[in-house]
């Protein structure tokens, strides 16, 4: 079993990408994935429009897709359309400072709030900390706070290394390791079993995913398939 | 069956030090850093495609903490060329912060046969763009030899910040190493404005954006690189390789990345292939 965590369908307004659902399901089965989680890209504001081009997706795709619908903190009808994006079979959410809030505000807070309420792992797509103004401080004080909330982590670069060793329910995917060789460097202090395989795709590839971790002679059988799945199917519930 | 020569732009090759010193110079339990030529060599061997030459430099003297160091770092590098010929393409690193002493390293290699010239700017936290890195370009433009430099996301090694040091020297080509790492979309706007920029594909954390370098700036700019510098971890020849192949591209396209223009580029500045 093999799950890529970190896939894009939609409309990215800043590079001007298209992916829909199918092409991305062609993808897997080329690379030899068997599920995907999905949602918007964070680049497109519209984001109720791009929930239901994942909705769309996940309808169509059961066995196939998992989606995160993406949330802005600044939406006043923020708690209410978590609670109908949870009955519409979403499994988390994603946000990002891009919206307007950072991880400090009163906003991004309840967002979490909420989030641990549905019982909902939160993706945290922030980019990283020198391009975005993206601090740590306040990162790192959310995740404190919420211990039972599960964030994922995507960015941040090399700092992701350092939170994820000192915030036990953070795990990291491995879209931005450039090499295996930094997936490994990872798992010394964080650990295998908070690594979950995700490519960016359509920006990455799921294949080169694979052989990302396939390539990895530090990693046992069982540890590849922490990465591959287990990690993600436990995660997720599925 | 693989007939086209593979090479690796970029690999870091360390003196074997003995085990007290690597105790001094590591926390318990951090993986030794360093690579010795057989152990690349062998790496290499088992590569699929194999991979058939390569470019060479040191580590440890990137920010050298004395010009000694630089000196020691490349006459390495010479003796290693020397014996394996065959295999490796040297490159002298030049520390810019040196001033003086970093010209007359740099000419001290390039006499020597040495025709690529390493730095990163990261390492001594310049700008790629200030006085002294100028001035290294500058000798750079007279000797015609190729320098080399790392890029990455910080303000030292910005893309933008190697193509405003590249625009003052439309006549030197110059490699950016890493494709801007992370900021490979900046990279690629650098180098669709200038044609002297090239681009290896060492830590490239997007490769469809190899794809898009080729389509939106040139297929005969971009090359294959590993950037190891270590036994095991960190960067590999492999996982590097899978990087490219990974994409299937076309088999002349592919070609031309793996080796086919760092061929091309490398003759260009006199090395002997």
């Amino acid at each position: 079993m093999k799950i890529d965590v970190h896939n894009h369908i939609g409309v990215d307004p800043a590079y001007e990408e298209h992916r829909t659902a199918s092409e991305l399901v062609e993808e897997m089965g080329k690379a030899g994935i068997d599920k995907c989680v999905v949602f918007p890209f964070t680049t497109n504001p519209d984001f109720r429009e791009q929930n239901n081009v994942v909705k769309e997706a996940i309808d169509k795709y059961r066995d196939k897709l998992i989606g995160f619908f993406t949330m802005n903190p600044r939406l006043p009808e923020m708690t209410d359309l978590m609670y109908g994006y949870k009955d519409q079979g979403f499994r988390g959410v994603v946000t990002d400072p891009r919206f307007g809030e950072g991880h400090e505000s009163k906003r991004f807070h309840e967002l979490v709030e909420c989030a641990l309420v549905l019982e909902m792992p939160v993706w945290l797509h922030s980019d990283d900390k020198d391009t975005m103004r993206v601090y740590i401080g306040p990162l790192e004080a959310l995740m404190s706070k919420y211990p039972g909330v599960q964030f994922i982590l995507s960015s941040m670069y090399y700092d992701h290394v350092g939170i994820a060793t000192r915030h036990k329910n953070v795990y990291l995917d491995t879209a931005t390791h450039m090499s295996g060789g930094m997936t490994a460097m990872a798992v010394q202090p964080v650990g295998t079993h908070r690594i979950l395989m995700g490519s960016n795709s359509p920006y990455g590839l799921l294949r080169r995913e694979v052989e990302k971790i396939e390539v990895m002679e530090e990693f046992t059988g069982f540890q590849k398939s922490l990465i591959y799945s287990l990690n993600a199917e436990r995660l997720l519930k599925l | 069956m693989v007939i086209y020569l593979v090479l690796d732009m970029h690999v870091h090759l360390t003196e074997e030090r003995p085990d007290a010193e690597w105790v001094w110079s590591n926390w318990p339990g951090e993986g030794r850093r360093g690579l010795s030529a057989e152990v690349f060599i062998e790496k290499m061997d088992a590569c699929k495609p194999r991979i058939d030459k390569a470019v060479v430099f040191g580590l440890f003297s990137l920010a050298s903490e004395t010009p000694e160091a630089m000196r020691r770092d490349n006459d390495y590098i010479m003796r290693l060329v020397e014996k394996y010929s065959d295999r490796f393409i040297g490159a002298g690193v030049v520390d810019p912060s040196w001033g003086e002493a970093a010209i007359k390293e740099l000419h001290r290699f390039v006499d020597a046969g040495l025709r690529v010239v390493k730095m990163r700017f990261s390492s001594m936290h310049y700008h790629a763009n200030n006085k002294a890195a100028q001035r290294v370009f500058k000798e750079i433009g007279e000797l015609g030899v190729l320098p080399v430099c790392h890029s990455d996301w910080t303000h030292y090694s910005h893309p933008l910040i190697l193509g405003d040091l590249a625009s003052m020297f439309p006549d030197v080509r110059m490699v950016m190493q890493h494709f801007g790492e992370y900021l490979s979309f900046d990279a690629i706007s650098v180098c669709r404005k200038l044609p002297n920029v090239y681009v290896d594909t060492s830590a490239l954390v997007l490769p469809k954006n190899i794809v898009r370098f080729i389509e939106e700036v040139s297929p005969d700019r971009i090359m294959y690189a590993s950037d190891t510098l270590s036994v095991r971890g960190g960067l590999q020849p492999q996982d590097a390789l899978n990087r490219v192949t990974c994409l299937e591209l076309p088999k002349k396209q592919e070609e031309k990345v793996l080796g086919g223009n760092a061929v091309a580029l490398l003759k260009s500045v006199g090395v002997k292939l």
